[in-house]
């Protein structure tokens, strides 16, 4: 399979030819992004960094964002729950949009307050029809006021969300089929919920609507003990570990069954290495992308012929 | 209230703030001529070329110089006048301007050569190219836009100052040389806007680029040396090697003192200093070997 792969390697090329690599942009990590903008093909911003800032700041970002492609990240807004999303908060993204002129921008799929109580967290709320129903008003809403629909992010959880009334793959399609959105495929969040819910990676993966996923997360984590002294461990995406390899895994994975671009974008939240560190897991990204890419082209003949 | 019928030392006040208001007026008007429009695409991965933008040829070869330094491939001498290439430098740096200085330093010579004929470092010319392109600098040729707001702004100044002179003429006043020197003045120092050629986009571009990294300034002092990041090369391009810790890179203060400065274009930086470019990571984008 290696040699076979090494012989396609070419036409891998070709094909990955529309897949970009790039970073989540940090203050922290700034100048290094600036110094590697050729082997950094896009970055993605926090939107809510720059929901109160001055117009120089966003001015300066979009100064960036004409040096390189630039997606905004929303992590506030709470679209996946039966309460309206606040107006005052996609106001704030659609300026930020209009100033911008990003490739795009995301949020996710999760719930961040309730009852007037903010929680802080990205939280998963109940898998339920209710919520789907929620979940696609809301992202109505957004798109409305900010002209274009949100990538959407699946995330991690700790627990499986109370009074679910079906899994993680199944409600996740629900949503994107229906709002017509596309999907931002959290790899490190899909891996930390099938190791801390028992399912196989692999089979999570391939439940999801592989087709319209446009991004792609790529993070690490930690495995933290359960409460209680039961023994057993969970997976936090935490953001301020490495890349692990069973997530280039799954991302070689993706490339081989989503032929569409991709655009694959590592966070780091902290805990900051060298910068080259960061550059050696970007151009592990590319390698797992190739092989996926190289994978694909390789099994095309044999569908053709199955 | 009519001023032209101020005493003496009130119109001189007058006039002062008068020439201040269209000087100021005639800058903003031509940044805002000039920044107006898309802001080009630049390769900002090479940092000399913001050291370029932002003091010349002289900063982009002195930001080089302090990287190379802070990299190992240039050696400073116990004097600290003289630079020295390390063995097979040349093979180890990417980018002509590197490449550039290194060769000038095959042997033990004095930093103050790096500034000698530093515009016609053809690295340099290469800089000045693309900026002038990407209409972030000025060529070498007049400014129409400039030209007419410059003599709209002379012609304010002049006339301000000549109906006066006329006044006192005719009320048998003689001493007019203030007002002369203080119109001659203002009228010099609108014309000196035509020296930069730095654009109002470019000017736009660098205080953009620096609010991105304000707060890489404000934590500089933890900027370590040996090139293993990228920040203090930066830092250097973007706000002047004075910018860099003293304590973390001794050998700037000396290398490069203050007054060598004088080449920076425009007032757009507080700082003096220089930049460099590399990314500080030995030349090269790549990790080389990461195990995947």
């Amino acid at each position: 399979m290696a040699a076979a792969e090494a012989a396609v390697g070419v036409e891998a090329n070709v094909m990955i030819r529309d897949d970009r690599v790039g970073l989540a942009w940090r203050d922290a990590l700034a100048g290094g992004i600036l110094a590697h903008l050729d082997i950094i093909d896009v970055v993605e911003v926090i939107a809510d960094d720059y929901f109160r800032t001055s117009n120089r700041r966003i001015r300066a970002l979009n100064t960036l964002a004409r040096q390189v492609p630039l997606y905004l990240h929303g992590v506030a807004m709470g679209l996946a729950s039966a309460i309206p999303v606040e107006q005052k908060r996609l106001d704030a993204m659609a300026r930020l949009v209009n100033a911008m002129e990003p490739q795009g921008w995301s949020e996710h799929l999760a719930f961040v307050r309730a009852g007037g109580i903010e929680i802080g967290h990205l939280a998963a709320p109940p898998r339920t029809n209710e919520v789907i129903e929620g979940t696609l008003a809301n992202i109505a809403t957004a798109a409305k006021t900010i002209g274009a629909l949100p990538q959407l992010e699946n995330i991690a959880t700790l627990i499986s969300p109370p009074c679910s009334t079906m899994n993680e793959a199944a409600w996740t399609t629900q949503i994107i089929r229906l709002s017509g959105a596309p999907l931002m495929l959290d790899l490190h969040n899909l891996y930390a919920n099938a190791v801390n819910f028992g399912e196989s990676p692999e089979a999570l993966l391939a439940s999801m609507p592989l087709d319209r996923v446009q991004c792609v997360h790529l993070s690490g984590g930690v495995l933290i003990n359960e409460p209680g002294n039961t023994g057993k461990q969970r997976l936090l995406d935490d953001h301020i570990h490495d890349v692990p390899d069973e997530v280039f895994a799954l991302l070689t994975e993706l490339a081989t069954r989503a032929p569409q671009p991709l655009t694959i974008i590592i966070e780091r939240d902290g805990a900051y290495p060298q910068f080259n560190h960061l550059l050696c897991q970007l151009t592990r990204a590319r390698e797992a992308l190739a092989m996926g890419r190289a994978r694909m082209h390789l099994s095309e003949p044999l569908q053709v012929a199955a | 209230m009519n001023p032209f019928n101020f005493s003496g030392p009130q119109f001189l006040f007058f006039f002062l703030i008068f020439i201040g208001v269209v000087n100021i007026a005639l800058r903003m008007w031509q940044s805002h001529i000039e920044a107006n429009g898309p802001m080009p695409k630049l390769d900002l991965s090479d940092p000399y070329r913001v050291a370029y933008l932002r003091g010349g040829a002289a900063e982009a070869l002195k930001v080089a110089a302090f990287a190379l330094i802070d990299r190992g491939l240039l050696k400073v001498s116990n004097t600290n006048d003289h630079l020295t290439s390390a063995p097979n430098a040349e093979e180890l740096v990417r980018g002509p301007i590197e490449k550039s200085v290194l060769a000038l330093f095959r042997k033990p010579t004095e930093v103050t050569r790096l500034f000698e004929n530093a515009e016609l470092n053809p690295a340099c010319k290469q800089y000045l190219q693309e900026l002038t392109e990407a209409r972030l600098l000025y060529g070498s040729g007049p400014q129409p836009h400039r030209f007419s707001s410059v003599l709209a702004a002379s012609g304010a100044i002049g006339g301000v100052a000549g109906i006066k002179l006329l006044l006192a003429i005719q009320r048998g006043k003689s001493n007019i040389m203030f007002l002369l020197i203080l119109a001659a003045v203002g009228i010099v120092f609108a014309w000196a806007s035509m020296i930069s050629r730095r654009s109002g986009l470019g000017l736009r571009f660098l205080k953009d680029q620096r609010t991105l990294f304000a707060r890489l300034q404000k934590q500089a002092k933890y900027i370590k040396p040996g090139g293993g990041s990228a920040d203090a090369v930066i830092l250097a391009a973007l706000f002047g090697l004075t910018a860099l810790p003293a304590n973390a890179f001794p050998f700037v203060k000396k290398l490069f003192p203050q007054k060598s400065n004088s080449d920076s274009r425009s007032s757009c930086g507080s700082s003096s200093g220089s930049d460099s470019g590399s990314s500080g990571c030995g030349g090269g984008g790549g990790c080389g070997g990461c195990g995947s």
